[in-house]
């Protein structure tokens, strides 16, 4: 199922867990610091 | 990141950096940077230097700063948010979202509390009065500013790093 996922600073994305996780733990370590799990990646989502 | 936060993507922590990436076009200081005009949060891990961690996640995400200052603190998000103006070269913000930065009256607290609200407009308007300060102050801030910028913060009255 895809899921989308919305960063506060306007970032979002949209695709399956595996992407989605990458992209959240990418996003999160490049540009705000922080180190995201998978599993919190995968609880920061919606169905798209 | 605890589990009350996970609903969405949010900046956290005890330290947070919020970055107000800054440059001039066309003699209008625009607010730009990888999140467009919108307010930059960055995590500061414990023990971790928020000013290198600043400083090296601007030139990771948009390229080499002319100048990075802390303006300003408050309590907000949680913890405790450090504010940095950061003063980019034209080019190196040429291809990001931005907005012209209007002025805005700075928020005021009681002698010994902190204002009940604070919007970014007047966080972004201390940090330009400090920068104007620091252009007064310091010659290594006074010479690194790209060309225009002095002009533009004689605008500004001059305020020293302060609580919000």
């Amino acid at each position: 199922m895809r899921k989308r996922v919305s960063c506060d600073c306007g970032w979002s994305f949209e695709g399956e867990d595996a992407e989605l996780i990458a992209a959240v733990q990418e996003h999160g370590r490049k540009l705000h610091g922080m180190d995201v799990t998978a599993e919190q990646a995968l609880a920061m989502a919606q169905p798209a | 990141m605890t589990e009350r936060q996970l609903a969405s993507f949010t900046v956290e922590g005890p330290v947070q950096a919020e970055i107000m990436v800054l440059a001039l076009v066309a003699g209008d200081v625009m607010l730009t940077g990888p999140c467009g005009a919108a307010p930059w949060y960055v995590e500061v891990a414990q023990g971790a230097d928020p000013m290198a961690v600043a400083a090296a996640i601007i030139r990771a995400n948009v390229g080499e700063p002319a100048v990075v200052h802390s303006t300003s603190w408050r309590q907000a998000r949680g913890g405790v948010v450090l504010t940095f103006v950061a003063v980019m070269d034209q080019a190196a913000v040429g291809g990001l979202d931005r907005l012209p930065v209007q002025r805005a009256e700075l928020a005021r607290g009681a002698a010994t509390a902190a204002p009940a609200e604070i919007a970014a407009g007047p966080v972004i308007e201390h940090g330009l009065r400090h920068l104007a300060w620091l252009a007064k102050d310091d010659p290594a801030v006074e010479g690194a500013l790209p060309a225009g910028w002095l002009g533009v913060l004689d605008g500004y009255v001059p305020e020293p790093f302060r609580h919000l």
